[in-house]
């Protein structure tokens, strides 16, 4: 697979994520304009044939008066006065008295069979051009006078069925400018994004060639994708830093295990050669120099898993109880080295870790002191709080170690020269460095003059 | 006892089955996971020692298989995986105990003889007697010859451990892992350390001592014969 070789085609540019938000967000814009219009013309609807209506009762309730003061045929002939003026009218009626005097204008006869209100739909009128359907709506109200005259007024819809027709025309222009505005903007939004993806992607590509010290440009177009990119340098920090330290590891390996083999090689030759009663000494000597030799490679294994984080086994941790359980441990041992070993516990400390894990720190630096001291001394083990951290550490009042070797010490196999005779695989405080790590946590090694701190670091449970 | 070694290196489950041989134990080896399942439903074995990575079935499939046929004989897990994860997962898996590779033979023989005489969790005596020593494990009381013996309460947990095992070698590393939860190995000694302060107070001024060495591998507690 050709890694740099990734143009699109018309069909991949349809998969883009800017082509799609740019649909989306036109279907989106279409449909809320649709239903806006829609909320719009009920609402409109509504108010107008109200207004109608009330129009329609006053004027029927005029006629009425009317026509029981002066009787149904006297209100034909002012009605018919009032028509034939002339004046443009919204109403129409039609009037018939029992006596057969009848008046109509503007509504079919039909409408002597509605009782109280109706709609009903006549042709239009041909003034009305500005209408485009062929019949208009118009709302009917109905009564009686006291001689049994019926009156029936009518009010055409001709105003809102034009604010209508405007209405449907400004939502449809409306609404095809919104989507194509919308479709416009998610296209030109995702060209500048794709671009600047590109850069990063380039970036991620050559990293893939093998050149681990690249790191992604900032792609300045927000906040969190900043942060991605920031986030991915962070891990390419790592990731060179992680292979780095697997160069390291293998030439530390094939140098520091070269003199333990030589030893154990020269032993069993000597067992060779050796006389019967010499030959098991030798032959002891051989299996504890293995077994050293496979405790180095035991923590080596272990140092590579904490350091890989593949054993992240995170819960709530009582810092200070664990630190009480591994100076218990360790009293009696310390005691009888002629060692005064003490916890201090100032607060109540817990943290988010691997409970083994940071046992292992306290005992390992216990042991690197009762190791590396002299009988006689004070061994403290601190659990503080120190702002937002919690803070462990293990204080002696030993030698210390060179102010110029302080920041070597967590190396592998790395030893102060006065300590090559003693015990120990060098890689103690590699391993402490290593689950600091793992929790998110700092080391540090300071000289108290006289004696030695090593202080852990690591953040405070959330909660 | 009748061990069934699952081992598919031949120099590993030679050195096992010789060592259990000497100390006078009955030892058959199977070397695949396939023969282990044939020959652990045959032989009613008192325990097996099963590699993890074998060619074909699995030590863990094996167990799972094994389990499935009725076998009930505990099976110690031994194996190059050694993380904390490993160890869990094999446990998990149905194995009684797990010792990762390299190991002792001792610390090997101690696990296998702890397993066979494992008492049921439920019958847990309250009372623990051996000459004239008697620990009450419900008020975690300690009378030597009458007369009482105040233990701390990590001197307290160290001896019930060992009066729970009377007779069988408790291993250093048995020790830091059970009660101490150290699943890693301390540099300094500290568990002869402990072992000596419950001696000072234990057997101190009696004429028997009940808590012996056994040098390069652990402890017992025993009367002497």
């Amino acid at each position: 697979m050709s890694l740099t070789n990734r143009s699109r085609g018309p069909a991949g540019l349809w998969q883009t994520t800017s082509v799609r938000l740019a649909l989306l967000f036109a279907l989106v814009f279409g449909l809320g304009t649709g239903l806006l219009l829609l909320v719009l013309d009920i609402a409109v609807g509504r108010f107008a044939e109200e207004t109608a209506r009330d129009a329609l009762r006053d004027q029927v309730s005029v006629l009425i008066a009317d026509a029981n003061a002066e009787g149904g045929a006297a209100l034909v002939a002012s009605l018919r006065e009032h028509v034939s003026g002339g004046q443009p009218e919204r109403f129409s009626y039609l009037v018939v008295t029992p006596g057969g005097d009848r008046l109509s204008a503007g509504l079919p006869d039909a409408v002597e069979r509605i009782k109280g209100v109706a709609s009903i739909h006549l042709p239009v009128d041909a003034k009305e051009d500005d209408v485009e359907s062929d019949r208009i709506e118009v709302i009917v109200l109905t009564a009686r006078a006291r001689d049994g005259t019926f009156i029936a007024v009518g009010r055409d819809t001709y105003a809102l069925a034009e604010l209508r027709q405007w209405l449907h025309r400004l939502a449809l222009w409306g609404g095809v400018a919104l989507v194509l505005l919308a479709l416009l903007c998610g296209i030109a939004a995702g060209a500048v994004l794709l671009r600047r993806l590109k850069s990063v992607t380039e970036a991620a590509e050559r990293v893939m060639s093998g050149d681990l010290s690249e790191r992604l440009p900032s792609l300045g177009i927000g906040l969190e994708f900043d942060d991605l990119a920031d986030t991915l340098n962070a891990m390419l920090e790592r990731l060179e830093a992680a292979m780095e330290a697997l160069r390291q590891v293998s030439s530390d390996v094939a140098h520091d295990l070269r003199t333990p083999l030589t030893r154990l090689r020269n032993t069993l030759e000597d067992a060779q050669s050796a006389e019967e009663t010499e030959r098991d000494e030798l032959i002891t000597e051989a299996v504890l120099e293995t077994d050293r030799l496979l405790e180095i490679f035991g923590a080596l294994l272990r140092l590579a898993q904490i350091e890989g984080g593949a054993s992240r086994r995170f819960t709530d941790v009582d810092l200070a109880a664990v630190a009480a359980d591994v100076v218990d441990a360790y009293l009696p041992a310390a005691d009888q080295a002629g060692w005064s070993l003490t916890l201090i516990v100032s607060q109540d400390v817990r943290v988010n870790g691997d409970p083994t894990m940071l046992a292992q720190v306290i005992a390992s630096l216990v042991d690197n002191a009762l190791t590396h001291g002299a009988p006689g001394q004070t061994l403290r083990v601190l659990v503080a709080r120190a702002g937002a951290d919690a803070e462990l550490s293990v204080e002696d009042d030993g030698p210390g170690a060179p102010a110029e070797e302080l920041k070597h010490l967590t190396r592998r196999f790395y030893r102060l020269d006065r300590s090559r005779h003693t015990d120990g695989s060098g890689l103690g405080l590699s391993m402490v460095a290593a689950i600091a790590s793992l929790h998110g946590g700092t080391l540090s090694i300071t000289n108290r003059l006289p004696g030695l701190a090593v202080a852990l670091r690591i953040p405070l449970s959330p909660s | 006892m009748k061990v069934l070694v699952v081992e598919d290196d031949e120099r590993t489950a030679g050195f096992i089955a010789r060592g259990l041989a000497e100390t006078g134990h009955t030892v058959d080896v199977a070397r695949s996971g396939n023969e282990s399942v044939q020959m652990g439903m045959a032989g009613a074995y008192d325990v097996l020692v099963m590699d993890r990575m074998l060619p074909g079935l699995n030590g863990l499939d094996a167990i799972a298989l094994l389990r499935s046929e009725g076998v009930a004989a505990p099976v110690l897990v031994l194996t190059a995986l050694g993380s904390v994860e490993d160890r869990v997962a094999g446990l998990e898996g149905g194995a009684d105990d797990y010792l990762v590779k390299p190991f002792a033979f001792s610390e090997l023989l101690a696990r296998l003889n702890a397993l066979v005489r494992r008492p049921p969790l439920s019958g847990l005596s309250e009372t623990i007697a051996l000459a004239d020593l008697v620990i009450d494990t419900r008020r975690r009381r300690v009378i030597r010859a009458g007369k009482r013996i105040e233990l701390t309460p990590q001197e307290y947990k160290l001896l019930e451990f060992l009066a729970r095992r009377i007779g069988e070698t408790v291993t250093r590393t048995m020790l830091l892992e059970s009660l101490w939860g150290f699943h890693f190995d301390p540099r300094t000694n500290i568990v002869d350390a402990h072992v000596s302060r419950l001696r000072s107070k234990v057997d101190r001024g009696f004429d028997v001592e009940l808590i012996r060495t056994l040098r390069g591998v652990g402890y017992v507690l025993d009367e002497p014969e």
